[in-house]
C-alpha cells in the first residue's frame, strides 16, 4: 500500500527521514520528488535580505608596488604557511623583522600595499604589536575603513573613541582595573598632570592590590612634579607599590629621594686633600635607608658595608661627582675600587647616562673577562644598552678588529644586537673583516653562525655582492671549512633584502 | 611570468638565474617556418651547458637539463630575461629548428588523428573499439542498476539512520561503482558522506543520484543533448580524438578563475575561461598526482586567442590550438547583473541537472556581511556574507570559502567585478577586476 508524493518539500523530507518503509510512500518517487525540489530550489535560489553596503573607503591615489614586490610581500605576509619556507629565513622574528623591513621601504618609497594583501597585514599587526606602527603608511586610508569593520582589527582603527567623556569617566570609576589602567595611560598620553592628579585624589581609596598597576600607568611623562606623589608612594604597606615608585624616582635625579641619597653617597665617598678618593662605607642600613630602597642584606660573598655603599651608589644621582673620567683616574683607597665602580655603573645603567657608561664599560669588560659573575654580565649589557650609538659602532669595531675569539667573550653579539640598523659602514667593513679572517679557522664555527645570524638581517642590503666574494675564498679553503654553511645562508638572505629594496625603489 | 613556476623554490631559483652570468649564448628568433621562440644556452654544473627553448605562442618548453620539475628554472629565468628585454633577436640555431619541426610533426600526428575520429575512420581498430565500449555499458548499466536498488534501500530505512553510518557505507558502494567503471557517478556517492549533518543536502543529492541511475536506464529515449550529459556525468570516457573532431570556438578567452582542490589524493586544478567576444564559459580541467606540480600555463588575469573544442554538451574543453601569446587582460567584459546571472544558471541547471559548479562573473557587486550573530556584534559564528547589487538583496557567499576579506579590501566598498564558483550552498569568490587589475582571491 503506497501513497503517492504530494505536499511540498519539508513533508518529502520528513517522509525520508523515517523511511518510507515507515511513511508508505515509494522509495523511487520518493527521491524523484526530492530532486525534482532539490532543483527548483537550486534554480530559483533565494536572495538574500541584504544591508546596504557600509560608505567606499576614501580614494587613495598613492601608487602600488610593482607586481614582484607585491609577490615577495604577499609571501612575507603568509606568516602562518608553517612549513612553508619564505624567502632565506626560518624562524617567526626574522620573517617578522623582513616583514618590517619590507614595509618600512615602501613607505619611504611612498608606495602603497597591493589591497587585497591589507587584511594580512592587519591580522598580522594583531598578534605582532611591533609591526603595528607601519601599517598606516603603506595601507593608506583603507586599512582604517577595513578596521572599524572588524573587532579584531580595532587597533588600527582612526576613528575616534566612540565613548563619549562622560562614559569614560565611568570606565574610571566602575570599570575593571585593566580598563582603567588603560583609561589612566590613555590620559597620561595627553594630560600628564591631569591623570597624576586623577590618581593622588583616589590614592588612600584604592585597593591595595591595584595601586601598583596603575601607579605603572605613570611611567610615559614622568615629571618632577610627580615626585611628591611616588614619595607617599614609598610608605606604602605593599612591596610591590614601593618598587614601582623607587623605579620610577631613580629616573627622577632632581627629586627629594635623589637628594637625599646624594647626602648619603657624598658621606661615603670623598676626594681627600691629596687628589685620593677616600671611603667610608655605611656603618648600618637605618630604616630610612631602607625606605628608600636600599636592601639590607647583601648577596652571598660580599660584606654587608660594602654593599650597602654599592646599594647607596647605585641609587645616587651622578651629578654629584666629577667628570667621569677625570673622577675615575684618581686613585682610591685599597680595596674598595670594585665596589665604587659596580656602583657608579648601575648607577649609570638605572639612569641610562651616555657619559658614564662609556667611561665604565671598559673596566667592567675586564672584570667581567676577570670573574666572570653572571651579575656582572647582566650589568654589562645593562650598561651597553646605556651606551650612545655612535659610542656602540666604534666599540663593536674595536673589538672584531682585535679578533673574533676575543669579542665574543665580552658580549660582542650583544653590542652589535644594540647597534643601529642597517649597521654603519664601519661596523659592516668590521664585521666582513672578521667573518674573513675567522671563517677558515678552526673551532669557530658557532661564532661565525651567531655572527652570521645578525649581520643576515643587519647589514646594509647593498653590501650582497660582497658577501659571494667571501664565500668563494671560503670554498677555496676546501669543503670542510667551518661556518660555510652560515656564511652561505647570510648570502642568501642579503641577497634576497637586497632584491626586495631594488623592487621597491 | 613567475606564476608560471611550479613552486616558490623554483621561482627563486629562476629569479637567482635571470642575471647574466650564467648565460652563455641567447636570442629570439621568429620566420615563416618558425613561430616565435626564446632559446639560450645556460652554464649549469655539467660541462654541456643546457639547451633552453621556448615557444612564445603557447608557451611550450624545453630544456635539456635533467630537472623533473616542469617548467624548470632554465625555462624560467630565460622567459624573465626575455621579459626584462635582456634578450636580443638572433638567427635560430639548428637545435631550435629540429625542435620545432618535430613539434610541428607531432602536432600534425594529432590532427590527423582527429580526422580520423571525424570521418568515422575505418577498419578493424574501430570495430575493436566499438565492441569495447559496447562491454563497458554493460558492465556500467549493472552497476547503476544496483545503485538505483541501493537509493531506494537508504530511504526505505530513513535518512535519520543512514546518517550514523560511517564512511564506510557510502566507500563501499562508490567502490562497487569504481568496479563497474562508472567513477563520475561513484565521486557523486562518495560526495554524500560529506552531507551527514545535513540532511535537506543529503536527500537533495540521493534524488539527483536516482535521476542519473534512470537516465542512463533509458539512454536511448533520452534527447541526444541530455544523453550526453548523462554519459560523462556517469564518467564514460570521451577521447580527446573525439574532442578536437568537435568544431573549434575561437575566442579571446579571459583566465578568470583558477582553483585547486584535493580529491581522493589527486589535485584538480580547474582554470575557467571566459570569451570575451562569445561570452561562453568554459573549463580547463587538469590533474596531478601525490608530488606532482601541475603542468597548465594558463595564468589568472590573462587572456589568450586560441581555439577551444567543447567536450560534448559540458563546459569542459581542449585547447586545440593558440594563434597569439598569451596577453594580460585589460577589460572584462560581459560581467552580468546578478538576477541575469542567476537566470543563465538556471538554463544551464535544467540542461545539466548534476551541475555542481558554474563559473559566474558578476557585475557591480559589493560584499555585505548579513546575518550576525543575535547581538548584532559582527564576527559571530553566524556571520554571513552575501554580495548585493545595492538594491537590499544578495546572493550568498559559500560559507566554506570563509570571509572574503580580500574581495572587501579590493572592492573597498565600490561596486567591482567578481568571477567565482557558484554552487549549491553558494559563491566561492575566485578573482575581481578592481583598479584595472584581475585580482586572485
Amino acid at each position: 500500500m503506497t501513497r503517492s508524493i504530494q505536499g511540498g518539500w519539508p513533508d518529502v523530507l520528513a517522509s525520508a527521514l523515517v523511511g518510507t518503509a515507515r511513511s508508505g510512500e515509494q522509495a523511487d518517487a520518493l527521491l524523484e520528488a526530492a530532486a525534482a525540489h532539490a532543483l527548483r530550489r537550486r534554480a530559483g535560489v533565494a536572495l538574500v535580505p541584504a544591508a546596504r553596503p557600509p560608505a567606499a573607503a576614501p580614494v587613495d591615489d598613492a601608487r602600488t608596488v610593482g607586481p614582484a614586490a607585491a609577490a615577495r610581500v604577499g609571501d612575507l605576509l603568509a606568516l602562518d604557511s608553517t612549513g612553508r619556507e619564505v624567502g632565506p629565513v626560518r624562524d617567526m622574528a626574522s620573517r617578522l623583522e623582513l616583514l618590517a623591513e619590507w614595509l618600512a621601504a615602501a613607505a619611504a618609497a611612498g608606495r602603497r600595499l597591493p589591497t587585497e594583501l591589507v587584511p594580512a597585514l592587519l591580522d598580522a599587526g594583531r598578534r605582532h604589536r611591533g609591526l603595528r606602527v607601519l601599517i598606516a603608511p603603506v595601507a593608506g586610508p583603507l586599512a582604517g575603513w577595513l578596521a572599524g569593520q572588524r573587532a579584531e582589527w580595532s587597533y588600527a582603527s582612526t576613528a575616534p573613541p566612540a565613548q563619549s567623556t562622560v562614559d569614560d569617566g565611568q570606565v574610571w570609576e566602575l570599570g575593571s582595573l585593566a580598563q582603567r589602567v588603560v583609561y589612566l595611560a590613555r590620559l597620561r598620553r595627553h594630560d600628564p598632570d591631569g591623570a597624576r592628579e586623577l590618581l593622588r585624589a583616589a590614592w588612600d581609596a584604592e585597593p591595595p592590590d591595584d595601586r601598583a598597576e596603575l601607579l605603572k600607568a605613570l611611567a610615559p611623562g614622568l615629571s618632577g612634579d610627580d615626585g611628591p606623589l611616588l614619595e607617599r608612594a614609598l610608605d606604602d604597606r605593599r612591596r610591590q607599590v614601593r618598587e614601582v615608585a623607587l623605579d620610577l624616582l631613580a629616573r627622577l635625579p632632581a627629586s627629594a629621594h635623589a637628594q637625599r641619597m646624594a647626602v648619603r653617597a657624598s658621606a661615603c665617598v670623598v676626594v681627600g686633600g691629596t687628589g685620593r678618593i677616600d671611603v667610608t662605607p655605611p656603618e648600618q642600613c637605618d630604616r630610612s635607608m631602607r625606605r628608600d630602597g636600599i636592601a639590607p642584606r647583601p648577596p652571598a660573598g660580599t660584606g654587608e658595608r660594602a654593599w650597602w655603599l654599592e646599594e647607596t651608589l647605585a641609587r645616587a644621582p651622578l651629578h654629584i661627582w666629577p667628570q667621569p673620567h677625570e673622577f675615575l683616574a684618581r686613585e682610591v683607597r685599597e680595596g674598595w675600587v670594585g665596589t665604587l665602580r659596580r656602583g657608579l655603573a648601575r648607577a649609570a645603567a638605572i639612569q641610562r647616562h651616555g657619559t658614564w657608561a662609556a667611561a665604565l664599560v671598559d673596566s667592567l669588560t675586564a672584570d667581567v673577562l676577570d670573574r666572570g659573575r653572571p651579575e656582572d654580565r647582566l650589568l654589562l649589557e645593562a650598561l651597553y644598552d646605556a651606551l650612545p650609538a655612535d659610542d656602540l659602532a666604534i666599540r663593536a669595531t674595536a673589538a672584531l678588529r682585535r679578533g673574533l675569539a676575543g669579542a665574543t667573550a665580552v658580549g660582542v653579539d650583544h653590542v652589535l644586537a644594540l647597534c643601529p640598523r642597517p649597521w654603519p659602514p664601519a661596523v659592516a667593513d668590521a664585521v666582513l673583516a672578521a667573518l674573513g679572517d675567522q671563517a677558515g679557522q678552526r673551532g669557530t664555527g658557532w661564532r661565525i653562525a651567531g655572527l652570521c645570524e645578525l649581520a643576515a638581517l643587519r647589514l646594509p642590503a647593498d653590501l650582497a655582492p660582497r658577501v659571494p666574494v667571501l664565500l668563494d675564498r671560503l670554498r677555496a679553503a676546501g669543503p670542510a671549512s667551518p661556518g660555510l654553511v652560515a656564511v652561505e645562508r647570510l648570502a642568501r638572505t642579503l641577497r634576497f633584502r637586497h632584491d626586495m629594496l631594488e623592487e621597491l625603489a | 611570468m613567475l606564476s608560471l613556476a611550479p613552486d616558490a623554490p623554483a621561482q627563486r631559483a629562476a629569479r637567482a638565474l635571470a642575471g647574466d652570468k650564467a648565460w652563455c649564448e641567447a636570442g629570439v628568433s621568429a620566420g615563416d617556418d618558425l613561430p616565435p621562440t626564446v632559446w639560450g644556452l645556460c652554464q649549469g654544473s655539467g660541462v654541456q651547458p643546457y639547451r633552453t627553448c621556448v615557444d612564445l605562442t603557447e608557451p611550450v618548453y624545453r630544456c635539456s637539463c635533467p630537472s623533473r620539475k616542469f617548467p624548470c628554472k632554465h625555462t624560467l629565468a630565460i622567459l624573465l630575461r626575455w621579459a626584462g628585454g635582456a634578450i636580443p633577436e638572433a638567427p635560430a640555431p639548428a637545435w631550435v629548428r629540429e625542435w620545432q619541426a618535430s613539434r610541428g610533426d607531432r602536432v600534425s600526428r594529432a590532427v590527423a588523428a582527429a580526422d580520423r575520429a571525424r570521418t568515422g575512420g575505418e577498419g578493424t581498430g574501430r570495430a575493436a573499439g566499438e565492441k569495447a565500449a559496447v562491454r563497458r555499458a554493460g558492465r556500467v548499466a549493472l552497476g547503476l542498476a544496483e545503485l538505483d536498488r541501493w537509493l531506494a534501500d537508504q530511504v526505505r530505512g530513513g535518512l535519520a539512520g543512514a546518517a550514523k553510518l560511517g564512511y564506510d557505507h557510502w566507500d563501499a558502494m562508490a567502490a562497487r561503482l569504481i568496479d563497474a567503471q562508472a567513477p563520475g557517478a561513484a565521486r557523486l556517492v562518495r560526495n554524500l558522506g560529506g552531507y551527514l549533518d545535513d540532511p535537506e543536502r543529503l536527500l537533495a543529492e540521493l534524488g539527483l543520484l536516482r535521476l542519473l541511475a534512470a537516465g542512463f536506464a533509458r539512454l536511448d529515449s533520452l534527447p541526444d543533448e541530455l544523453a550526453a550529459t548523462v554519459r560523462l556525468r556517469v564518467g564514460l570516457p570521451v577521447s580527446a580524438e573525439e574532442v578536437l573532431a568537435a568544431a573549434p570556438v575561437r575566442d579571446r578567452w579571459q583566465v578568470l578563475g583558477v582553483r585547486d582542490e584535493l580529491e581522493d589524493n589527486l589535485m584538480v586544478r580547474r582554470v575557467w575561461l571566459r570569451g570575451a567576444a562569445t561570452g561562453r564559459a568554459a573549463l580547463v580541467l587538469s590533474f596531478a598526482g601525490p608530488g606532482q606540480v601541475f603542468v597548465t600555463d594558463l595564468v589568472l588575469g590573462t587572456e589568450l586567442d586560441a581555439d577551444l573544442c567543447f567536450y560534448p554538451e559540458h563546459l569542459r574543453v581542449q585547447i586545440a590550438r593558440r594563434h597569439a601569446p598569451a596577453a594580460p587582460i585589460t577589460a572584462v567584459p560581459g560581467a552580468l547583473s546578478v538576477p541575469a546571472a542567476m537566470r543563465e544558471y538556471a538554463q544551464a541547471l535544467a540542461a545539466d541537472p548534476w551541475l555542481e559548479r558554474w563559473p559566474m562573473v558578476l557585475a557591480a557587486a559589493t560584499p555585505v556581511r548579513v546575518g550576525a550573530s543575535p547581538d548584532g556584534a559582527p564576527g559571530g559564528p553566524r556571520e554571513r556574507w552575501c554580495l548585493t547589487a545595492g538594491d537590499g538583496h544578495g546572493i550568498p557567499v559559500d560559507p566554506a570559502a570563509g570571509a572574503p576579506w580580500r574581495l572587501v579590501a579590493a572592492a573597498a566598498g565600490r561596486p567591482v567585478t567578481v568571477a567565482g564558483e557558484w554552487t549549491a550552498t553558494g559563491l566561492r569568490p575566485l578573482s575581481v577586476w578592481a583598479d584595472n587589475r584581475l585580482v586572485r582571491l
